[in-house]
């Protein structure tokens, strides 16, 4: 890891860290890295308020990125606030998923970009909603009924907070009950609007799953989930609830490596858990790469799959989330006709051929 | 002169550089300064456009008339984006 990489890490963490100097070179390699990681608004925001001042270039840049960020994520709160209105009026509740249900942990709008917001529609409410978002303006994406467009912000539906209904292999890895997630839920306030978001221990283990599906792709995720581990825990509550849904091991892993290689000082029952349930070492090996490749890579399956007990259990949900049912394939595919939903099993298989050759050839690369 | 309240529909936020403004009826963002912004709240809070230009020469070095020129074309500029109520 080149120590641009590992500073523009630790000063989004919010760490005391060199900044590059009179070194152009330096600050173009801070300036690559902060927009890969999709942190120059967040990075802006950390130095602005603690009056460093920046070259004039990376200054326009991460301001320009700010700005956009916050513009954008007003915009979609606005739409958001019109739409859960349309929703309470005709007696639907939804919770707001992380990330924007994440953004008061953030300094302000301008800081955390998200492409979308996700919504966990109420038991047995979800196949209301597209037709009432549709009433508002809002239009759904060919193939994806529960992916709602409309004016700067995109929904994305869901019936159950992991998509194990779209993906059933995923169950195998962990479950997020609906009906439990719903009982638990709590208010919070988005930029003044009032959403009804996770309650705790499920935000911590949501944060954790998505990031693992995901492979750590974004660095903020790793903020996400510090901060919910910051929050007010029963840690009692969240281990049992952890080893409930079957999510403890992905919660292991994503605290690991905010311990190591980030460093951060976690909560001492996060120590505590990390230190008595140590990871298997091909959790350990895979958990390497993943951080390694960050924000590329597709670990996530992978180290998912790591931490699920026995072949059989292991290999259903390597299959499951591989190739899910013919619907979700064609999403995979969209260009694809739907005549032609078996082919679209081939391509897949063709897909992961070449990804993995790919991640082999920088495995090879590497050692 | 004195500024008028905001329209009561728009979105306003402090920034670390300044302010938003998301106007949703016209689909529009407006991002100001730091000068801007302490216009605008000050406005908000009630405060005449003399003593807007009295708090900028104050804060920065600015000649009195100067400020208060440029004050007077701000709050123009806010009521012709159609920012405050009518």
């Amino acid at each position: 890891m080149s120590s641009g990489r590992e500073s523009v890490h630790g000063l989004a963490l919010g760490a005391v860290v060199d900044l590059p100097g009179p070194d152009p070179a330096a600050w173009t390699r801070w300036a690559e890295v902060a927009a890969a990681e999709d942190l120059e608004g967040l990075l802006y925001h950390r130095c602005r308020s603690a009056g460093l001042a920046l070259p004039a270039e990376v200054d326009q840049r991460w301001g320009r990125a700010y700005r956009f960020t916050a513009a954008r994520t007003l915009a979609a709160l606005a739409e958001l606030e019109r739409l859960l209105a349309a929703l309470a009026a005709a007696g639907i509740e939804a919770l707001v998923l992380p990330g924007a249900a994440l953004l008061p942990r953030y300094p302000d709008p301008g800081c955390r970009p998200m492409d979308d917001v996700d919504l966990l529609a109420a038991p047995g409410t979800a196949a209301a909603i597209p037709d009432l978002a549709a009433s508002l303006g809002f239009a759904s994406v060919p193939r994806h009924p529960t992916l709602l467009s409309g004016r700067g912000l995109v929904v994305d539906l869901h019936d159950d907070p992991l998509n194990s209904d779209r993906v059933s292999g995923r169950r195998m890895g962990g479950y997020l009950d609906p009906a439990e997630v719903w009982q638990a839920r709590r208010s919070r306030r988005l930029e003044g609007l009032p959403v009804q978001v996770l309650g705790p221990e499920d935000e911590v283990l949501y944060t954790a799953a998505h990031a693992v599906r995901h492979s750590f792709r974004r660095f903020t995720w790793f903020l996400d989930l510090e901060g919910t581990l910051r929050a007010d825990l029963d840690w009692d509550s969240l281990r049992q609830r952890a080893r409930h849904t079957g999510l403890e091991r992905v919660l292991l892993q994503a605290m690991r490596l905010l311990r190591e290689p980030l460093g951060r000082d976690l909560p001492a029952p996060a120590t505590a858990w990390l230190d008595t349930v140590p990871l298997t070492r091909w959790e350990g090996v895979l958990l390497r790469q993943a951080f390694r490749d960050r924000p590329a890579g597709s670990w996530g399956d992978f180290l998912w799959a790591g931490g699920i007990a026995g072949w059989g259990r292991r290999c259903w949900f390597l299959a499951g989330t591989c190739f899910p049912r013919p619907a979700v394939m064609l999403q995979v595919f969209p260009r694809l006709p739907a005549v032609l939903a078996p082919a679209a099993y081939l391509l897949r298989l063709g897909q992961l051929a070449w990804r993995a050759a790919r991640q082999l050839v920088v495995l090879l690369r590497r050692y | 002169m004195r500024p008028g309240a905001a329209r009561p529909d728009l979105l306003c936020r402090e920034l670390v550089d300044g302010a938003m403004l998301y106007d949703g009826v016209h689909q529009r963002v407006h991002h100001l300064n730091e000068t801007a912004a302490l216009v605008w709240a000050a406005g908000q809070r009630g405060e005449t456009a003399t003593a807007i230009a009295a708090e900028l020469c104050r804060r920065y070095d600015v000649p009195a008339e100067r400020a208060r020129e440029d004050v007077e074309a701000l709050l123009r500029t806010f009521a012709a984006s159609d920012l405050l109520a009518k």
